[in-house]
């Protein structure tokens, strides 16, 4: 591939900061990955991101698993393939950003009581629920997801089956959906998937 | 949709995109990125923003200075449109 550079750095906002040596970059100078290893993973990534808490993004995710694979704290299994494995840690992390999370909510109504000492139960800081603001996410970019695929019906009946953890035999037998259907409209879901994941800017 | 509770059903979701997306074909990717207008092979080419690369504030925004009415000169919206590099197009969708 051609590795000329297309960027114009003479024009860069003064503020703003190019940051090359990232651990994607080492990743791939080491040759762990290949250029279009980095793109499947960042369409996942996105794809991940969609179900974080709201203080993390998506290159936060990426990062961090290539961080963590490469200072050797995650040890890829021989007979795992990178990107599998990568996938795989980012989905950890993602499970972990959520723990924090939700130890931080539970602390928030005490630190705020230390701070002003009023009643917080009753209010919506105290709320008991560990989960309300992932079911929250969950919902909104359940819809998002939907939205992708407004004019497929066809896909937005996939979409719902796989929310339900139905076999492709059940979601034929659900839809009245041949199996050619099935597959064909997965492949449409894929791409519009891979195409969401490398748009940019992102919407 | 039924009493799934969501949050369990979106993971279920994303983990079977995500599974499509490990198994899509390296021809697929790059095809989608060149119809976003994307050179993943050039040198700090969008496509790998955030990836390869990425931007952070170095100082904070300084207040901008006053300027005379009908002044002319670049304002942030020309400086802001030539953070797309040379050789990628924006993507309409």
């Amino acid at each position: 591939m051609d590795m000329k550079s297309d960027y114009d750095l003479e024009n860069w906002p003064d503020t703003v900061e190019r940051v090359s040596n990232t651990p994607a970059a080492r990743a791939l100078d080491a040759n762990l990955v290949s250029v279009t290893d980095l793109l499947r993973l960042k369409a996942i990534a996105r794809l991940h991101a969609r179900g974080l808490p709201p203080h993390v993004d998506w290159s936060d995710l990426l990062q961090e698993a290539f961080t963590r694979v490469l200072d050797g704290s995650r040890r890829q299994p021989t007979a795992v393939p990178t990107v599998a494995f990568l996938a795989e840690v980012m989905r950890s992390i993602k499970d972990q950003y959520w723990r924090e999370y939700r130890r931080g909510a539970r602390q928030l109504p005490k630190l705020l009581a230390e701070i002003a000492p009023i009643d917080c139960q009753g209010s919506d800081l105290a709320d008991p629920a560990p989960s309300s603001e992932q079911r929250c996410i969950a919902l909104e970019q359940m819809n998002a997801i939907h939205a992708l695929f407004e004019d497929d019906p066809q896909a937005k009946q996939i979409i719902s089956a796989l929310y339900e953890g139905l076999t492709p035999e059940e979601t034929c037998a659900a839809y009245a959906m041949s199996r050619t259907d099935y597959d064909s409209t997965r492949k449409r879901i894929r791409r519009a998937i891979i195409r969401s994941g490398l748009r940019f800017p992102e919407l | 949709m039924t009493t799934t509770r969501p949050e369990l059903g979106f993971e279920r979701l994303l983990d079977a995109l995500g599974q499509d997306l490990i198994d899509a074909p390296d021809e697929e990717i790059l095809a989608v990125a060149e119809e976003l207008g994307q050179k993943p092979g050039m040198k700090g080419s969008i496509a790998l923003a955030g990836v390869t690369f990425a931007w952070r504030f170095k100082t904070p925004p300084k207040a901008p200075a006053r300027r005379a009415k009908g002044a002319s000169g670049s304002a942030g919206t020309t400086r802001r449109s030539r953070l797309r590099p040379k050789g990628d197009e924006p993507s309409s969708g």
